[in-house]
């Protein structure tokens, strides 16, 4: 996947002259904040479960070794393989290798962020396979040629009059009405489309939403059923899953999956959680006869302990990027990589670099909004703080910045100069914008006053007002 | 390949700023593993039927309730006649005594491609959500749950439960199966316009035929 969030500036500038997609993210914001109210408002312990999930998540992260090595042993003992990658291309190598000793020609996948993150359909592509996405909005977004926009809803950009011009491109053959555009026409057509490709599929991958160290199972949640046609119908499934995944039993899983739901779509259960423990036993007429583990770190052991370790504990459910007014703004895309939103904000600049990705802990106003949402309680604002202080540090910020931090800080630690100063300012401002009583444009700060105006300052400074009244007393 | 593991956890280690965890602390977590700790539930009325039709009726599943498990061919077929589908099936092996009329077909295997009609066993149905727990086994190929478009699923009111944990609990006893289902209403999708739809990859109908009968 092309690596753009450096152009985040630009991205944003052309989302947001986009109609067809200011159109799409109007709907899509309404449609997920409504629900999770609402499924919220049904889980009166909801509050409680969240502080047992992070107590969870950190239980889990502080034993992190522990528990990778017990659900490893346990995922042997059913029968399963478990494979280690510290790199994406190592986590790719190993992904095409298991498909070459399984004479693979056709793969078909379940909705994975993870193999967006290591760019495994690329790699596959490369090595000579057919990949097929299975997920509706991921196979949208497939044939589009594009990356995902959104974490649970990949297609959320896309207008069902462009699904319906790429289905009629792509799917030709099959002589479906040309003129259909209503959405259970397109689904349905998806449905057959991909049911062929599931039938002659040789591997089947899916991500993994937890690892469940005690029964070596990997719990996945899909609507759709697309995930089960993966794991059921090939010969091979394998599942990638970054470490982080793993949860030291079924009852801890059971209330991270309480939240994962409700956060994410509004539904207090997705239609279909499937646990997955080893290939097929010898007597069962279906699934897969190989099981394949593929745990990924990249990146991960190196947040763990750092001061973005909170970062760890995100469960993937969107709720940050729904809630989000610039994610709402300017959608996915803009961001550049696999991850948008605050969480793709926090995530991006430590999988990626900071400096190729220092504009998106800027595009924030750090009103707190996700903080509030997040199932995890991961204190987003404060990590895209975090990145704004090394960004400072090391000089990644422009140049006129620092400068101008620097002039501020000078006055901040003077506190007399820096009450006679903004005196001064308030009276020479006050007095040139008498007029009007306001600025339509300030030397400057041009990008802040071309979208709205700057009130002209009105008599004195707060402090120079209390003490006034201080003495009047 | 070995090396990345030990790589890796070496750095977890390593940022965990600790060695080896010691065997006092081993102990522990695997205590904690076997105490598998039932956290906060949601509560569930008393009524474990009604509120499991209700969720069940809310994610757009039909149910039937029936007396007797001799009545599990009549609420098939009145379901086969609803949906206007031949009466043609593919089962569980668990239903192999059932007396079927004459000109029905009945198959027990795994399901196929051309299959309309499915019908299989739950292990538990979960009050809480409205949910099915389905086993695969060679009486439960985990395709019966997927490929057709209709799946009929048989459910004893004794195996109503109001918990997902209870399950969990249940299974501890016995091999863990290579598929276990959770399954919450028909397959769906919102991926184009954040429209609902029905019937996605999955099945179009799911139909649940609750039998209340004590001793089968
Ligand atoms: S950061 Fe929190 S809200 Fe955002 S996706 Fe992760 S878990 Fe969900």
């Amino acid at each position: 996947m092309k690596l753009t969030p450096a152009a985040f500036k630009s991205q944003a500038i052309i989302a947001l002259k986009n109609d067809s997609l200011q159109r799409a993210l109007m709907r899509s914001k309404s449609h997920f904040i409504d629900k999770r109210q609402v499924a919220i408002a049904n889980l009166p312990i909801f509050a409680r479960l969240r502080q047992r999930a992070v107590e969870i998540k950190e239980h889990t992260l502080a034993h992190l070794d522990f528990y990778l090595e017990y659900f490893e042993k346990q995922v042997h003992e059913q029968g399963g393989q478990v494979h280690w990658a510290d790199t994406p291309s190592s986590a790719c190598q190993q992904i095409i290798s298991i498909c070459q000793a399984a004479q693979a020609q056709q793969i078909i996948k379940g909705k994975s962020m993870i193999s967006e993150e290591i760019g495994l359909n690329n790699a596959l592509e490369q090595a000579g396979f057919e990949v097929t996405e299975t997920d509706l909005g991921e196979y949208i977004i497939q044939l589009a040629q594009e990356s995902p926009s959104h974490i649970i809803a990949p297609a959320v950009h896309k207008t069902r009059e462009e699904v319906a011009q790429l289905f009629h491109q792509h799917h030709h053959h099959y002589h479906f009405n040309p003129q259909a555009t209503a959405i259970p026409d397109l689904v349905n057509q998806a449905r057959q489309v991909l049911r062929d490709k599931f039938l002659a599929a040789d591997v089947g991958i899916t991500g993994a939403n937890f690892l469940i160290a005690e029964t070596g199972s990997t719990v996945m949640v899909t609507n759709e059923g697309n995930g089960d046609l993966t794991r059921i119908l090939p010969r091979v499934h394998i599942i990638v899953a970054s470490i982080e995944k793993v949860v030291p039993t079924l009852e801890d899983a059971t209330t991270l999956l309480r939240l994962l739901a409700r956060s994410a779509t509004g539904q207090a259960m997705t239609a279909y959680t499937t646990l997955s423990t080893g290939p097929r036993r010898s007597d069962d007429l279906d699934g897969p006869t190989e099981f394949h583990v593929v745990l990924v770190d990249n990146g991960r052991s190196s947040i763990l302990g750092s001061e973005f370790h909170d970062i760890l504990r995100c469960i993937r459910c969107g709720a940050c990027l729904n809630h989000c007014p610039v994610y709402g703004a300017v959608g996915g895309h803009a961001y550049g990589w696999v991850y948008p939103g605050p969480m793709g904000a926090v995530l991006t600049p430590l999988l990626l670099d900071l400096k190729t990705a220092i504009d998106l802990p800027n595009a924030s106003t750090l009103c707190g909004r996700c903080e509030e949402v997040c199932p995890v309680q991961i204190p987003l604002p404060r990590l895209l703080r975090y990145h704004r202080i090394r960004a400072h540090q090391a000089k990644l910020s422009p140049v006129i910045t620092r400068f101008t931090l620097q002039i501020w800080a000078f006055f901040a630690r003077h506190v007399k100069l820096y009450q006679w100063f903004t005196a001064l300012n308030i009276r020479l401002l006050g007095r040139l914008g008498q007029n009007k009583g306001r600025f339509r444009y300030l030397p400057f700060l041009g990008a802040w006053t071309a979208s709205r105006d700057m009130p002209a300052p009105q008599g004195e400074t707060f402090i120079a007002l209390w003490k006034k009244r201080q003495r009047k007393q | 390949m070995n090396s990345t593991r030990s790589t890796i956890l070496n750095h977890i280690r390593q940022a965990l700023k600790r060695n080896n965890l010691d065997n006092n602390t081993i102990s522990n977590l695997e205590a904690r593993l076997a105490a598998h700790t039932i956290h906060e539930q949601p509560t569930v009325a008393a009524d474990l039927t009604t509120t499991f039709m209700e969720q069940l009726t809310q994610v757009a599943g039909t149910v039937e309730v029936i007396p007797r498990t001799t009545d599990i061919p009549f609420a098939i077929l009145t379901f086969l006649q609803q949906q206007q589908l031949p009466p043609k099936i593919v089962a569980t092996a668990r239903l192999k005594a059932i007396n079927w009329p004459p000109q029905w077909q009945v198959a027990y295997r795994a399901a196929q491609p051309a299959d309309q009609v499915s019908v299989s066993y739950a292990f538990a149905g979960i009050a809480e959500t409205g949910s099915l727990v389905l086993l695969s086994s060679s009486n439960s190929p985990t395709t019966l749950n997927f490929l057709p478009s209709n799946h009929i699923v048989i459910l004893s009111q004794a195996d109503l439960v109001a918990h997902l944990e209870v399950v969990w609990s249940r299974l501890r006893s016995q091999p863990l199966p290579c598929t276990l289902n959770i399954i919450t209403g028909p397959s769906r999708t919102a991926d184009i316009e954040q429209t609902l739809q029905v019937g996605a990859h999955g099945p179009k109908r799911l139909h649940v035929i609750l039998n209340t009968q004590k001793q089968y």
